[in-house]
């Protein structure tokens, strides 16, 4: 196809003005009506499976951002729910962090353990231990790795979190990062948005 | 702007909400008006709420290499749409009935993300042309009608719906090789 336009060639303004200018002439035969392509649930259901980078190359994606450039004025009142609500999220995620840094320091003071043994064993640094019971540093600054290879602790309940079929499925969840997820599972929080 | 953000969710900051609602906010709502036309306004707030509220605890999922983070936050609003609309269709059948019970939301529906298809569909489209790759991620990965595609490429309806049923036809043939079957039934 011919590139007229004066963008950087393989930039998203570029592809923009590819797909704005590509055939522009053409019209709907009488047979092309897009009923199937409007109601294909099959297509729909398999393009929400997978990550977005599984299907597009990166341009593209950055191509659709500067697409879906939506927005509108938002009521003082719209833009307090949408805090309220990214405001509870991160709460959690906070408690989240809370709870398995006592758990952790309940665990290692009930074995007997200190500090400087749990990060011996598990191969990161007894600091970090120290801040991650005492809240001051999130649970996700260990690795799950980590965090599985510290003596059994709330960490039996992520192993057992960590199992797939246990998982709650989500087209945005990612196998690899599950893990606030899976340890307000393991924990048995209700969370009812997830 | 977009890491300092994910760090301040990530650590639990008490300005990360009003942070992420300050940069992203009204594209949140914009969206969501364009994919729920038909809802009302305080319909759309609770999604979008909702989705704020979901993308803020599962913050640290996020993956830069499999997608933006506007993307990735118009998922949450997309699922929000969705369910809305299921739980919304489910209130509607049971008033058909005679003795409802206690009703309760639908659980989100199986994805066989193993089924073989998927991934030669991601191949079948990664072998596109990037210009055919937006309109196809424009339609099913946004779920943007077509007239809001045409509006966007500032091209004509007729064109958008030419090309993607051109395209689609193209993906379900690949999909499943020259047979051109109906992949709505086999689902």
């Amino acid at each position: 196809m011919d590139n007229h336009n004066h963008y950087e060639p393989g930039s998203a303004e570029d592809l923009i003005a590819q797909a704005m200018s590509s055939e522009p002439l053409a019209t709907a035969l009488p047979d092309q009506s897009c009923a199937a392509c409007d109601q294909d649930a099959w297509m729909d259901a398999a393009f929400a499976a997978l990550p977005a980078s599984d299907f597009f190359d990166p341009v593209v994606l950055e191509a659709v951002d500067r697409l879906m450039h939506d927005s509108e004025s938002v009521t003082a009142q719209a833009r307090q729910r949408l805090v309220d609500g990214a405001a509870r999220g991160v709460r959690w995620r906070r408690r989240l962090d809370n709870h398995l840094g006592k758990l952790l320091r309940d665990r290692r003071c009930a074995l007997r353990l200190s500090p400087g043994m749990v990060a011996a064993h598990i191969g990161i640094a007894a600091t970090l231990i120290a801040e991650v019971e005492a809240g001051a540093r999130p649970v996700h600054s260990m690795t799950a790795d980590n965090v599985k290879l510290a003596p059994d602790i709330a960490l039996a309940a992520l192993e057992d979190a960590s199992e797939p079929e246990k998982s709650a499925s989500s087209s945005e969840d990612s196998p690899p990062s599950q893990f606030s997820s899976a340890v307000a599972a393991a924990l048995g929080w209700s969370h009812g948005l997830c | 702007m977009d890491e300092e953000l994910i760090q301040a969710a990530k650590a639990g900051h008490k300005y990360a909400g009003a942070f992420l609602i300050s940069v992203y906010g009204e594209r949140l709502l914009g969206y969501c008006r364009t994919i729920a036309p038909d809802l009302g306004d305080v319909d759309r707030e609770l999604i979008c709420e909702q989705a704020a509220e979901k993308a803020c605890r599962k913050i640290d999922e996020y993956d830069e290499s499999k997608g933006t983070l506007p993307g990735w936050l118009r998922g949450f609003v997309r699922f929000g749409v969705l369910n809305w609309r299921r739980d919304w269709a489910a209130r509607v059948d049971l008033t058909d009935e005679a003795d409802h019970e206690d009703w309760q939301p639908r659980p989100e529906p199986e994805r066989n993300r193993s089924d073989p298809r998927i991934a030669e569909l991601a191949a079948a489209v990664r072998a596109m042309p990037h210009h055919h790759q937006l309109l196809i991620a424009l339609k099913y990965r946004e779920n943007l009608p077509t007239h809001e595609i045409a509006a966007r490429l500032r091209i004509s309806e007729a064109a958008v719906r030419q090309r993607l049923s051109r395209l689609t036809r193209q993906l379900r043939t690949q999909v499943e090789g020259r047979n051109d079957a109906d992949l709505g039934g086999a689902a």
